[in-house]
């Protein structure tokens, strides 16, 4: 099935009654999430996961993707108008966003954000829809030791580039591997770290500790530093119309941000945030109107709300090609993968190619359907914003505690939630990251697999991790990104030009 | 009273290094009591030492990286008085939500949840509280109990 058989396939399983509400419920979701504070799209995304499983696997995969980058519409929102926003990656548009604002902009701004983040996921999910299964089919001469190499060398690199100093992302790297090993092992069936309890031979679920790390430390956040939010000002329909000098000056930062945000969203790590700054200093360096960025330029909301998008939707490339999870929100569409059955990887193409394409062209009707919902309903967007902090905090506890429960019916689970609130608040209190400790989790399993598979295959001789081309290749682009991102943030600190800067 | 308290960051870094030097200690005994089978037939014990040697490298690198940051005077802040109250409060709120739920059942546990953290969070009066509490118990019920079906205990205090 080549990409556009592949398309028109997709679009049968997309436009099916239950996908097609899927897609709709995960869009608004996703924009709640990212307007709300409290929730990230991480959290959000593991709260419907263990719903997930009552529905068909497409529909669960479909109302997450929808999540995903729903949030990343509504993320803009409160940061354009309040100056607070709603997620990392909109921390950029926030700057010129809000000084839109101030401009009396408002309208405009969020118009051109939602049609931004429109451009970057539909143009970006093209790329998934060639490039996904030219990759796949790549994959599939991949043997142990190759994905051994991919999942252990991904995760190291994650760890290393998803910010902060070298410790920020290998401890929680290392505890995430050393959670992922506690519970009956799957092959022997043997106990490993349970201390005689019952409760511990499940292991440690994706659901209580994503939700308690990121849900849970974020409400610790919150009510830390708990104030009532600014009001937000009314935006009127006739406001929401840019002017032509506003659409000019949009057209390029669109396609700039949507280039950038699809190659950072290939990467390890957190490929939305990453890639909104990114596409935010490349149009500091080739805007025509560079001198006007930070004193509410459209140029400075277009390119990262493109990139982020465009980051957000390609990140599925690795997700549906080879099954490996470079994000938390990954992680757990790998794992509702794999609790309803489906094993996720290269053979997901040949196997279940209604996931496969059914994904790719739900992304195009969400994002249609969130460009129509976004722009005239902003005003009650805007609304969920007057609810009070203190109602949102309650439930969204009471909330989570339910999704934590409700993926064994286990109280212990709720227990964990908690432990892994408290352990994600203090790790983000001392600047640590918490996305590697999540995909460590889930990709703990998958590398012992790999690991073990790879030494029965090779009578016990270790060579055979570096043995064949492709494995040996993989491993030099890892050695590269590993060596390569401290010098070059140490060629950037250390060149003259950075000197003087910081000097001035 | 201040409600802050400042913590130099590379001390608690150390300090968390080693912690996890005492993880080690402790994973590893267990590790090592796991059969490791022999190499080309390995057993459950051989990934989790390995999985060790990562987890003694994550804390010597957490040290060293606390130890470099002592002349950066960075520092956070953790809250103290009401600000410490109101995040106690919520821990509080969660653990006797875990507590309660399997005795008191899906019902009442959500309520006394909600009520008792919007009590510490908001200045509105009880009556205020408590009635918005009602209210989003029943939203609560009807979306997970009623629509989804998410099988909560039912308590043994009472049995709806």
């Amino acid at each position: 099935m080549d990409a556009l058989q592949g398309f028109f396939y997709g679009l049968g399983v997309a436009t099916d009654g239950s996908n097609l509400l899927a897609a709709l419920a995960g869009a608004l979701m996703g924009t709640a999430v990212g307007v709300l504070p409290g929730l990230g799209p991480v959290a959000g995304a593991a709260l419907v996961l263990p719903v997930t499983f009552l529905f068909d696997p497409a529909v669960g995969l479909i109302m997450m993707a929808g999540i995903y980058y729903g949030s990343m519409y509504g993320g803009s929102t409160t940061g354009i108008l309040i100056n607070i926003p709603g997620e990392a990656p909109s921390i950029v548009t926030a700057i010129d966003g809000y000084q839109m604002t101030l401009k009396g902009r408002a309208g405009a701004a969020l118009t051109l954000t939602a049609i931004a983040s429109f451009v970057g996921g539909t143009v970006s999910v093209i790329g998934v829809m060639f490039f996904s299964p030219v990759l796949s089919q790549v994959a599939l001469v991949f043997g142990s030791a190759e994905f051994f190499a991919l999942t252990a060398g991904g995760l190291l690199v994650l760890s290393r580039i998803t910010g902060g100093s070298f410790a920020s992302g290998f401890l929680p790297m290392a505890l995430g591997l050393m959670l992922a090993t506690v519970g009956v092992e799957a092959v022997s069936g043997y106990a490993r770290f349970t201390f005689g309890t019952r409760d511990l031979l499940h292991g440690f679920t994706l659901v209580p500790v994503v939700i308690g790390a990121y849900g849970i430390a974020e409400i610790l956040f919150l009510v830390d530093n708990y104030s009532e939010r600014p009001r937000a000002p009314k935006v009127t329909w006739r406001e929401l119309f840019p002017t032509r000098t506003e659409w000019r000056r949009s057209v390029a930062p669109w396609g700039r941000g949507t280039i950038i945000g699809f190659l950072f969203g290939l990467l390890p790590g957190p490929s939305a945030t990453m890639s909104s700054f990114a596409a935010y200093r490349l149009e500091q360096a080739v805007s025509r109107h560079r001198k006007e960025l930070g004193t509410g330029a459209p140029e400075g909301i277009c390119a990262p709300e493109a990139a982020n998008n465009a980051a957000a939707t390609s990140s599925l490339v690795p997700l549906l090609a080879l099954g490996l999870p470079f994000s938390a929100v990954g992680a757990l569409m790998i794992a509702a993968m794999m609790v309803q059955g489906i094993q996720p990887g290269p053979l997901l193409l040949v196997q279940n190619p209604d996931i496969f394409w059914g994904i790719i062209v739900s992304c195009y009707i969400g994002n249609v359907m969130l460009l129509v919902l976004n722009v005239p309903m902003v005003g009650i967007w805007v609304k969920l914003l007057s609810i009070p902090t203190h109602f949102l905090i309650a439930l969204i506890i009471v909330i989570a505690s339910i999704g934590a429960f409700s993926v064994h019916n286990a109280i212990f689970d709720v227990y964990v939630l908690l432990g892994m609130g408290i352990v994600g608040y203090f790790l983000r209190k001392m600047g640590f990251q918490l996305a590697p400790l999540i995909v460590a989790l889930m990709l703990g399993p998958i590398i012992e697999k790999h690991f073990r598979e790879a030494l029965y295959l090779s009578n016990g001789d270790p060579a055979i991790f570096l043995q064949g081309p492709i494995a040996q290749a993989i491993w030099l682009i890892i050695l590269a990104l590993m060596i390569g991102t401290p010098l070059v943030k140490w060629w950037r600190t250390a060149r003259p030009s950075a000197r003087r800067i910081k000097a001035d | 009273m201040a409600d802050r308290i400042h913590i130099s960051t590379a001390k608690a870094r150390i300090c968390t290094g080693a912690l996890m030097l005492v993880i080690f200690g402790v994973y590893l005994w267990q590790a090592i009591g796991l059969p490791t089978g022999r190499m080309n037939a390995p057993g459950p014990g051989l990934f989790p030492i390995f999985v060790a040697g990562i987890i003694i490298c994550a804390a010597i690198i957490t040290i060293f990286d606390g130890l470099t940051m002592l002349r950066a005077d960075e520092t956070f802040d953790l809250p103290l008085g009401r600000p410490l109250v109101r995040t106690l409060a919520v821990l509080g709120a969660l653990l006797m939500l875990a507590l309660l739920l399997p005795i008191a059942g899906r019902v009442i546990t959500p309520f006394l949840t909600i009520l008792a953290i919007t009590l510490t969070l908001s200045d509105r009066s009880w009556i205020h509280s408590l009635l918005w509490s009602v209210a989003l118990t029943a939203l609560v019920w009807l979306t997970f109990i009623e629509l989804l079906g998410i099988p909560l205990p039912r308590g043994v205090l009472l049995s709806f």
